[in-house]
Order: structure tokens, then sequence, then C-alpha cells
């Protein structure tokens, strides 16, 4: 019996499989980190929140600023009403003593409308009001 | 040579022999040893097979094969011994006799030795044959004949020297057994009872057995004559021959059992031997199932009074026999009837003295000496027990009790008759109880009055409760009026008056108003001292509705001291109460650290006792404060917070303000600040769907920012504005709080 052919297709599928294969590295082989929640830490001994919320009605929405003021954002006459929430905003920060880079929490119902809720973020965002976030419902 | 030993040898042999004889001639001790012996063994005989022969002579047969076969191997034994004896004395007998000594009238002639062992021997030979004549009875054929045969045989061998009237007895007897198997020995017995009765010289107590046996065979020959030889015994010598009137009285309840009842009480000494006979054969009967219809009342109660203790399961049965007749429904068998089921079968005992006591109210027992009304007594007793046990019992109970009430009348025991209110209530009968608690509460005197008053009072407490407040405050103030009336320091008066001032207490603590806390206080200071109850729990409980809660954890200690955990909850409960405003007491109490130390001592006892997380928690936090800054204890601390927080969660509100605290008083200010925080977000829900803030939540505020402002002098700033907001943006901050945090501001500055 010639066994050499048989030899020859034997190294030459050893020699294919070790050309082919990959040789992956260990999983854990790079350690890395993820960065430690920092959120809360930079929160400690900070003033409350302005709670800031919004109420959708029928022709706008409404907005309560703490438990000062409310004031009425109709479609119609929107900017007007814009410039009347930014006044009622700034005394609301005198009456509290509340600085600009304080924070404010805005609690923002479902119905009330995306650009409605863009356009007053805008406006706290230009007033220099930069320490915003949004109340989180489950 | 030869010849001379052995000659001298046979000499000496001879020499011996003689001396020996000469030495065992019978002495005057060896023949009264004889018959001291004889005498014995005939008289044991006697004595211990009393109870057999006499069991034989009440039935006219065996009570039962074992008593049989007792009498046969008692008979054979003491027959051995006399035979042996008799042998003893014929040998000594001849031996005198072979005796030709010069000196033998000087030894048994004018001694009388001869004549006394000739007198000996005969009446061993006739103790022999009246032993005999047991074994004959109790034999079997053909050995009994042939015993009767053997008798007769030593009698007329006696009777050649000399003849005794109670040998001709013997042989009158012995031909009246063998009659029962052949006639044809009865004309032979009558001849012998014709002789013996023509006889004068002979001992009054053989004449009188004469003529009983005589009766026995013959029968009356003239009427009346068992009556009169009755009547002679009672007045002659022989009247304490307790074996002679039991064989007549025997003989007396085959033809007049009216006169055996009358003999036996006549004689009451029998009284006992003839009721452990008549239980014998009732027994035997119940046994193997025969009627006991036969028996008398008079015999049923003798047999039932020799029951009377005794806890055999046999005199059960026949108990059990008895009271299915009704004839024997006697108040004396009903009553040793109850007395025996008491343990066993509570329910039928109550109900067999319920029928005692009736039929003793009707005509009193002269053999049960208990008064019927004692024996109602007895079943309501018993009946209240069972009662006390499972209210199915009612229905027993109150007959048992109406009945009693019933027969005792005005003499009723106080406390049967309140333990029948308690019955009635239970039994739903509420007015008749209410009634007769009124009765007995409106009596001039007695030891179950106040009790009385005060079941009164609490039955219409628990009447009007939760429907009529105004009726409860009367009840309440009726119930404070008997506690400061309720005199005594003797068992009663103290155990009434815990009663009451527990109930007392405890409705007013339910309340939880001041007012009532405050009557709580003043009733422990004015009511007569009371042991037995926990006053200082009572006082505890109320001083902690008043809020003064260092008071309260003094007396609270006190309350435990002797407890082994059951109070574990209220300690709980009180320290909680002091966790949560602990830092207003620390403000306001007159001595904080004395009142940790002795909080600490409480939550050592409930952490104990409870073993739980709140608990451990409780411990903790007031450990933290008791510390006041030891850093060892403060160690200890946070150990047992590690282990609280493996065993429950880590998040836990409680667990985290223990921690935070913990930490402030370890001086890592920046770590409990971040806890702090990390409670204020918890807590910033507590007062939902209003823009409010709970009390606890400005806790956690103030302590936060205490903590920030004692971590670095660069955040003093921040700190002071965070307060002006906070104190510009709310208008209801607790007093406290805002107190503390104005003058935290006043620090930052």
């Amino acid at each position: 019996m010639r066994m050499a052919p048989m030899i020859d297709m034997v190294f030459l599928l050893l020699i294919f499989f070790l050309v082919a294969a990959k040789w992956r590295p260990q999983e854990d082989f790079l350690p890395f980190q993820l960065p430690a929640a920092q959120a809360q830490h930079h929160k400690i001994g900070k003033p409350e929140p302005l709670i800031i919320r919004i109420f959708a009605t029928e022709t706008g929405c409404r907005v309560q600023i703490g438990r000062l003021h409310t004031v009425q954002i109709e479609n119609q006459t929107i900017e007007a009403d814009l410039v009347v929430l930014m006044e009622k905003i700034k005394d609301c920060l005198i009456t509290q003593k509340r600085f600009v880079s304080d924070p404010i929490e805005i609690a923002c119902e479902p119905p009330v409308k995306w650009e409605h809720l863009t356009k007053i973020y805008n406006l706290f965002f230009g007033a220099g009001l930069t320490d915003i976030t949004f109340r989180m419902t489950e | 040579m030869h010849f001379k030993v052995w000659f001298l040898i046979f000499g000496f042999l001879f020499f011996a022999l003689s001396a020996a004889s000469a030495n065992s001639l019978p002495a005057a001790e060896d023949i009264n040893n004889l018959t001291e012996s004889a005498k014995l063994t005939a008289d044991t005989f006697m004595q211990e097979s009393f109870k057999l022969r006499m069991g034989y002579e009440y039935a006219g047969q065996f009570l039962n094969q074992n008593d049989k076969n007792n009498l046969q191997k008692m008979a054979k034994r003491a027959r051995n011994r006399l035979a042996a004896i008799e042998q003893e004395q014929r040998k000594l007998k001849q031996q005198i006799e072979d005796y030709e000594g010069d000196d033998w009238d000087a030894k048994y002639g004018s001694t009388r030795l001869w004549r006394k062992l000739s007198a000996d021997l005969y009446t061993t030979t006739l103790s022999t044959c009246q032993i005999d004549f047991y074994l004959a009875l109790s034999s079997q054929q053909p050995q009994r004949n042939k015993i009767c045969k053997d008798i007769l045989a030593q009698i007329d061998s006696l009777n050649k020297t000399y003849n005794a009237a109670y040998s001709q007895f013997l042989k009158a007897k012995t031909l009246t057994l063998l009659a029962r198997t052949d006639p044809a020995y009865k004309p032979l017995v009558k001849k012998e009872f014709d002789w013996l009765s023509g006889c004068s010289d002979m001992q009054q107590s053989t004449a009188f057995r004469i003529a009983i046996e005589r009766i026995k065979l013959l029968g009356e020959t003239r009427p009346g004559r068992l009556n009169a030889l009755a009547e002679e015994l009672a007045q002659s010598s022989c009247a304490d021959d307790i074996e002679l009137v039991l064989c007549l009285a025997f003989l007396q309840r085959q033809y007049d059992p009216a006169r055996f009842e009358k003999t036996i009480q006549f004689f009451p000494q029998t009284e006992n031997f003839v009721g452990s006979l008549v239980l014998a054969d009732l027994s035997n009967s119940v046994k193997q199932q025969q009627s006991l219809q036969q028996a008398s009342v008079f015999e049923a109660e003798l047999a039932i009074l020799a029951a009377w203790g005794d806890e055999n399961d046999n005199h059960k049965m026949l108990l059990d026999s008895l009271l299915s007749i009704d004839k024997f429904q006697t108040p004396l068998i009903l009553y040793v009837a109850a007395a025996a089921f008491a343990e066993s079968s509570p329910t039928k005992a109550a109900n067999l003295l319920v029928q005692a006591s009736k039929l003793q109210q009707l005509e009193k027992s002269d053999k049960l000496d208990i008064e019927a009304c004692e024996i109602a007594k007895q079943a309501a007793q018993l009946a209240y027990n069972l009662f006390a046990e499972d209210s199915l019992h009612c229905q027993l109970a109150l007959e048992a009790f109406e009945n009693y009430c019933e027969i005792a009348g005005e003499k009723i025991d106080e406390e049967l008759e309140y333990l029948y209110t308690v019955v009635l209530n239970d039994c739903g009968q509420a007015a008749r109880s209410k009634e007769l608690l009124q009765k007995i509460a409106d009596s001039p005197a007695g030891n179950w009055r106040n009790r009385a008053r005060l079941d009164l009072i609490i039955k219409a407490m628990r009447q009007t409760r939760n429907e009529n407040p105004k009726q409860q405050n009367i009840l309440l103030e009726r119930l404070g009026n008997f506690i400061l009336n309720c005199h005594g320091q003797d068992k009663t008066g103290n155990s009434l008056r815990n009663e009451a001032i527990t109930i007392y207490c405890r409705s007013l603590l339910e309340l939880k108003n001041e007012d009532s806390a405050q009557n709580v206080l003043t009733i422990l200071a004015e009511a007569e001292a009371t042991s037995g109850i926990n006053l200082d729990l009572f006082r505890a409980q109320a001083l902690q509705q008043l809020g003064r809660l260092d008071e309260s954890v003094h007396y609270m200690l006190l309350a435990v001291r002797d407890d082994s955990g059951s109070l574990a909850g209220v300690v709980v409960e009180l320290l909680a109460e002091v966790v949560d405003t602990i830092d207003r007491l620390q403000l306001q109490a007159d001595d904080f650290d004395k009142m940790m130390q002795n909080c600490k001592k409480l939550a050592d006892f409930s952490y104990v006792s409870l073993n739980d997380t709140g608990a451990g928690l409780i411990l903790a936090e007031i450990s933290i404060f008791e510390a006041n800054k030891n850093q060892g204890k403060l160690l200890y601390v946070e150990k047992l917070l590690n282990n609280l927080a493996k065993d429950g969660n880590a998040d836990d509100v409680d667990l985290l303000r223990c921690r935070a605290r913990l930490l402030a008083e370890q001086g890592k200010f920046d770590e409990a600040a971040g806890l702090w925080s990390q409670i204020c977000k918890i807590r910033k829900n507590d007062v939902p769907k209003t823009a409010r803030r709970s009390w606890k939540w400005w806790r956690a505020k103030f302590y936060e920012l205490h903590c920030c402002a004692k971590c670095t002098p660069t955040k003093k700033e921040s700190i002071l504005h965070t307060i002006e907001v906070l104190e510009n943006s709310f208008q209801d901050i607790p007093p406290l709080w805002a107190k503390k945090l104005s003058l935290l501001k006043q620090q930052c500055r």
C-alpha cells in the first residue's frame, strides 16, 4: 500500500488550518475601568433646584415656577408670553436669592408639545441658566 | 494380737451406740416443740385459707378455679407438714414405750409426758383429717372419694382410743361430701347427725357448727330454726367467732336473704370481708357474662364498698354492668361509679354524680355518708372543669349547676354560684348570667361580690365598645372607682385589683390621648399596692403618650427587669419614637446622656430578644449617641452596622441614616454628607403631590449641610447660599430645623 499521497494530504490540510486560524486574545487581556457616577456627588450641599412644571393646555401650555408664579403660554402669542415667563423667572430668582448657576429642574407632562419645551429650554439657556435637568418619569 | 484389736474396736462401738441411745431419749422440750409446730401448722392453714373457705361457704362452690387450686396447694403443704410431725410424735412415743429404764416413771409417768404425747398425737391426727377434708373438697373425683375414705378410716382409728364430738362432726362432714356423689351415704350422714344431736358433752362452737351443717344437709327441720340459731349465736360466747357467724349468715342467705342482711348488719365487722367475697363473686359473673339480676342491692352495695378506691378495670366492668340494671342505681353505687370513672370518663362521672345527688336527696343512703348537696357540688365542679376545657360540655355544665342550685338552695357555695354565671354567659344565657352576677354583686357580704362587680363592668364595656364613647367613659370611671375601692393585700383582693388595673390601663392607653394617659398615671399613683402586675409598663406607656420620653424610658427599663423578651415589641416601639425625636431630645432632655444610657440598655434587651434588623438599627443609632465620640464604642457600632447590612437591604433609609450619623461622629464628614444627601433624595417624596418636604427630609437636609460645612472651609459660602435659598423657597420649615439652619448659617458667616 502506498502511504505517501495520504501523508501529503494530511500535511497540506494541517498547514491550511494553521494559516487560516485567528489567534484571539483573552477577553480580559486589556483591563478597563468605567468612570464612577459623580453626578450625585456634585450636588451635595448645593441649593435645591427650582422646579419648573409645564402642563399642556388646549391652546398652548402653562408653566408653574416653584410655588410662586404661573405663566400661560398661548400658541398665538408665544413670543410675548415667553417674555413674561422670563420676567417671572427673574423675579423668582431674586425672591429666593438664587444664582443663575443654581440648578433648575423641569418637570414636563407628556402631552406638552416638543416645540413649547424647546422654546422654554432655549429661553432659560439663553438667559444664562445652564444647570438645567429634566425630571425623569418611570 | 489381731483378736485383741478387733475386740477393742467392737467394744468401743458398742459403748458409743449405747451412749447415743441413752442421750436420744425424748425430753419434754422435744414433745412440746412438736406440739407447737403442729398447732402452728394447723392454725396457719386455717388463717391462710380463710377467705378461700369462706368463699366456698358463700357460693356453695369455689368462686373460681384459682381459689380451688390455691386451697389444694395450701392443704397439701399443711397436711404433709402435719404428717411429718405426726411421724415424729409416733417415733418419740415408740421410744418412750420401748424405754425400760428404772427412771421411766420419773421421766414420763409422773411428769405425764407420755399421756401428753398421746393426746398431742390424737390432736395432730385430727388436724390432719380436718385439712384432708379441705384437700378432698378441692380435689377432683376419684381422688376426692379416696381422701374421704382415708379420713373416715383415720377417724375410726382415733375413735377407738377416744370418741370426741368434734371427730364425729368431722366424720359427718366427710360423709356428707361422699353423699354428694353417692346417695348410699345419706342414711349414714343422717345417723351421724342424729347421734351428734344427742351429744351434750361438746364445745359450744362445735354444737353451733353441727347445727349449721345439719340444716345445710336436711334443711330447717322446724320453721325459724335458723333465725333462732342466729339469735343464740349472737348472745353466746361464740359471737366473736367470725367463721361461725359467716357460715350461719351464708346459710341464711339461701333461706332468708332479708335475715342475711340483718345478720351482717348485726355483725358490722364482717361487712368488709363479705363485701370482698361478693365482689369476687360478682366480678366472676361479669367475666363469664352472666346476669347480675340475681344479686341483691344489699350485696351489690357491699361489693361496691369493697371495690371503692380500687382502680381495677374489672371493677369498672362490674360497675358498668350494675349501672345497666335499674335496681342497682342507688346513690352509693352511682357515687362509687362516678369516682371510678372520674379520670377515664369524666363526662360520664359528672352525669352519675348528678343522678346520685338527686337520689340521695330523695332518700339518703345509710351506706353513703355524703350529703346530696355535697355530691351535687362535686358534680358541678367536675362539669365546670370539663366545660373549661371544652365548651362542647355546655349542656352538661348547665344541668350540673342547675341541679346543684336546686339542691343547695340558700346554702349555695359562693364560688360555684359565680362559676355558674360564667357557664350561663358562655352557653348563650347572658341575661340570666347578668341577673345572677347582679345578685352576687348586690349581696351585703361575700368574697365573690367584688368579682361579680368587676365582671359586670367588663361585660358592659365589651357591649358598648366602639359604639358609645360616652358610655365607655362612664364605665371607665366606674372601673377607676372600683380599683380605688378594691382593698386588701390578700390573694383575692390583689388578683381582682390586678385584673381591673390591667383592663383600665389598657383601655385608656388604647384611646391614645393625653387625658387618658394622665388618668393612667393618676390611678397608678392612687391605687393600693398591687403585686403580680407590671405597673411600670403602664407608666412607661402613659408617659410615652404624654411625650415624656425620658421618664418613659426610665420606667420601661424597670418594667423589663424581670422580663424574658415578651416586652421587646413595646420597647422597640418606644425606642423608635426616641430615635425619631432624638434631635429634639438632644436639645430639651434634662440629662440626655443618662437617657441614652437607659435607651442603650433597652435597645440591647430588644435586640437580644428579637434579633432582627429593626431592633439592630435602633441599637446602632442609640449606641452612636451613647458612645459620645468614644472611638472604641463607635467601632462596635460599625461592626454591628456591617452585619446588619449583610442581612438586610444596604440601601435601607434607616441603615443609611445610621451610617451617616456614625461617619459624622467618626469625623468622616464627606462620606456622611453624601449619605445624608442620598437620604434627602429618598425622603423627597414623603409628602406626595405637594411641594412640601417632610420632617425627616429637613433633618437629612440639615445634616447634609452640617456635614458639608465641616468638610472644608471653602464650601462655607456655598452652604450659606444653599441655606438662604432654602429659607426663601420654603415657608413651612419645621421650627427645630429652621432654628438649626439659622444657627448653621451664622456659623458659616
